[in-house]
């Protein structure tokens, strides 16, 4: 599996009233071809602006992407329209992301018009495969928008995204707009997408069970950091981070769902509950940002950010409480994503 | 126990423009004794929140009318009493906390005050006094630094700080009965599960009976100790929350909960989500018979001519489908 996507010390700073806000604040991270990684984190964390940052649809402050081996930074204009093509977005409100005065085939005709994919014949043929692709009915292209129900617009805002026939498919919050018996519809069609395109998946979402369902890793952040990354079943067996496992344990669990015995008791009653709220961007604590709401605080967590650190199970970690106080941090590397 | 709130055979239309009114709750019924927990779950349509609304004397009419059936509160008939009567409970002796906290403060007037006209609405009292009073109430629900943060307007809190200003609004008349309407469902989850803990608290230590209107079954099923499910406007299944979770009788609920990746999780994620298919009706246009048919996998000819009746089931709750007699167990053996 090849490598085809690669993020390195990502940075994004918005100019606000009071200062610099720091949505992203240095991630790093590759993905390998036909894996399905998963963003988890709280409003506010950077998840969507990752995202965003990941499609060029805005600048880095500073930082690289690369997609497919071409750096999205240093890409000419040609380059850059190609990897447009490469990777495409599905938004997570169906409702704004579809022009509601276009009809459903012009929407998802779009972006092959952009790009010039084919003769309009061709095009036309394209999107009606494509809505049968989504599972839309065959007259669905006549319609607008406001015909259809919210899955079925999200289903249409799939289909545009695949019109291009990306690599990598980047869905932030795909379903979380949607009522409860819909998503489960959605989800699927993404994962069959997915076998049967060989798609790059990158889910953003709040909710954990739905990231735990569909990606093979998953990556928590927190203030426009990564404290967490690792393979999705061990991280949210076993969490290592303190903010991952009140993640988790803050999660409301049906009854009788199996779910309710992969935290162990001992974890979930100690940490159950976070006290405050995230802190400001513009003002992150020091040291490690989590330590004001940490309940493994020590006395250096607030003078030194934690690395994010192999713990030498697969998983990246950002934590004191897990690596020991600094000075480990040049002896561990050969981690499967770089260490600074 | 004594019965607090009962809903009974409650009828509500909808105007559609173009359409004349629509029938969006029917012949819903739905009680709450004294301290109970109950949760209404349902997705968006369903009727919910006109529920509750009805049941507040809230209902934005003429668009919006109750058509028939009774709304009791301990023993008195609100909705014969017209607005009146539902003015002398509402904040009172029934709490409501809106839903979305971005929206339900007024964002020019310093919360303090929001808060203390809250209190002197029923209570005579001075400025002064309430103003310790709602100090003390924004105490109660955990906002750091009450007393200077009197004078903060909506805009300078958080999310999970405004939801907690608006439970001490609905607190401010010491309610025996709180009405929550999707109370976290704007909230992250650690912060959901701070304002969980808090409503639970504060029912346990006021004695209060909680009423939560929540789509999330989860939500519901970790704090309440019966539940409703609605579906196109109707009850399909009520019984103790962990009973209808851990064997639901109706095809909706069981569909609801087979569909969500929290089951699946822990097993593996190849397998597919079991999807309910289709989606939910359009207000007012439910198919014939029962509504849930054109998406049930076990729908048959009687599905299209008869309307279910809600009878007992095996978990001690009631479900309306054909499928489901009392006793005679057909419904459990599906799920799991």
């Amino acid at each position: 599996m090849g490598e085809i996507l690669r993020v390195e010390h990502l940075r994004k700073q918005y100019r606000v009233r009071d200062g610099q806000l720091r949505a992203l604040d240095g991630v790093t991270f590759t993905l390998p071809e036909g894996q399905t990684l998963g963003i988890v984190g709280e409003s506010g964390c950077g998840k969507s602006t990752l995202a965003r940052l990941i499609c060029g649809l805005e600048e880095p402050t500073s930082g690289g992407v690369t997609l497919g081996g071409v750096s999205l930074m240093s890409a000419t204009r040609v380059e850059r329209r190609r990897l447009t093509r490469f990777c495409q977005m599905v938004y997570q409100d169906p409702m704004g992301s579809l022009n509601p005065r276009q009809r459903v085939h012009n929407i998802v005709a779009e972006p092959l018009r952009i790009h010039n994919a084919g003769t309009r014949p061709e095009q036309e043929r394209r999107v009606r495969q494509l809505l049968n692709r989504v599972g839309l009915p065959a007259d669905a292209g006549d319609r607008y928008p406001h015909a259809f129900s919210g899955g079925q617009r999200q289903r249409i805002a799939i289909a545009r995204a695949l019109a291009l026939r990306p690599r990598l498919l980047v869905a932030d919050e795909p379903v979380s707009a949607l009522d409860v018996s819909v998503q489960a519809q959605v989800l699927n069609l993404l994962a069959d997408l997915r076998e049967s395109l060989g798609l790059t998946l990158i889910v953003v979402s709040h909710d954990l069970s739905v990231v735990r369902w569909i990606a093979d890793r998953v990556m928590v952040m927190y203030l426009g950091k990564v404290v967490e990354e690792g393979p999705c079943d061990d991280v949210f067996r076993q969490p290592q981070h303190p903010y991952t496992r009140a993640l988790i344990a803050s999660a409301p669990v049906l009854p009788g769902t199996p779910s309710n015995q992969s935290t162990p008791a001992s974890t979930t009653s100690a940490l159950q509950l976070l006290g405050g709220e995230v802190p400001s961007a513009i003002r992150p604590p020091s040291g490690c940002h989590f330590h004001p709401r940490c309940s493994l605080r020590q006395s250096h967590c607030d003078e030194h950010a934690p690395e994010l650190l192999p713990d030498g199970h697969g998983r990246l970690v950002s934590c004191h409480d897990v690596h020991g106080f600094p000075s480990l941090a040049d002896d561990l590397v050969g981690a499967p994503t770089t260490s600074r | 126990m004594t019965t607090l709130l009962a809903v009974e055979d409650l009828c509500v239309d909808v105007l559609v423009p173009g359409q004349g009114y629509r029938r969006a709750v029917s012949d819903l019924s739905l009680s709450i004794s004294s301290s109970e927990t109950v949760g209404l779950v349902g997705e968006s349509g369903c009727g919910k929140t006109l529920t509750t609304l009805a049941a507040l004397g809230l209902l934005p009419e003429p668009f919006v009318r109750q058509v028939s059936g009774s709304i009791v509160f301990d023993g008195e008939r609100l909705d014969e009493g017209g607005a009146a009567a539902f003015r002398a409970i509402r904040g009172s002796r029934i709490g409501y906390v809106p839903q979305d906290p971005m929206n339900a403060l007024n964002p020019v007037i310093p919360i303090g005050k929001q808060v203390v006209e809250a209190i002197r609405v029923h209570q005579k009292m001075s400025r002064r006094v309430a103003r310790d009073r709602a100090a003390e109430l924004l105490a109660q629900v955990g906002l750091p630094k009450p007393k200077e943060r009197l004078g903060a307007y909506p805009h300078e809190l958080s999310g999970g700080l405004r939801q907690r200003v608006l439970i001490a609004m609905a607190l401010a008349g010491d309610p025996d009965l709180l009405i929550a309407d999707e109370p976290t469902t704007a909230l992250d989850v650690t912060i959901q599960a701070q304002v969980l803990q808090l409503l639970d608290q504060l029912r346990q230590d006021r004695a209060m009976a909680l009423l939560l209107v929540s789509h999330d079954l989860a939500v519901v099923g970790q704090t309440c100790d019966r539940i409703v499910v609605l579906y196109a406007g109707q009850c399909v299944e009520t019984g103790p929350t962990v009973a209808v979770l851990t064997r639901p009788q109706h095809p909706y609920t069981q569909g609801l909960l087979d569909s969500l990746p929290l089951r699946q999780a822990a097993e593996r994620r190849t397998e597919r989500l079991s999807a309910i298919p289709g989606t939910v009706p359009e207000l007012g246009d439910w198919p014939t018979g029962c509504r849930f048919r054109d998406r049930c996998s076990r729908a048959e000819g009687l599905c299209a001519r008869e309307e279910p009746d809600l009878l007992p089931v095996e978990h001690a709750g009631q479900a309306a489908c054909h499928f489901i007699s009392s006793g005679d167990n057909i419904g459990g053996g599906l799920h799991g």
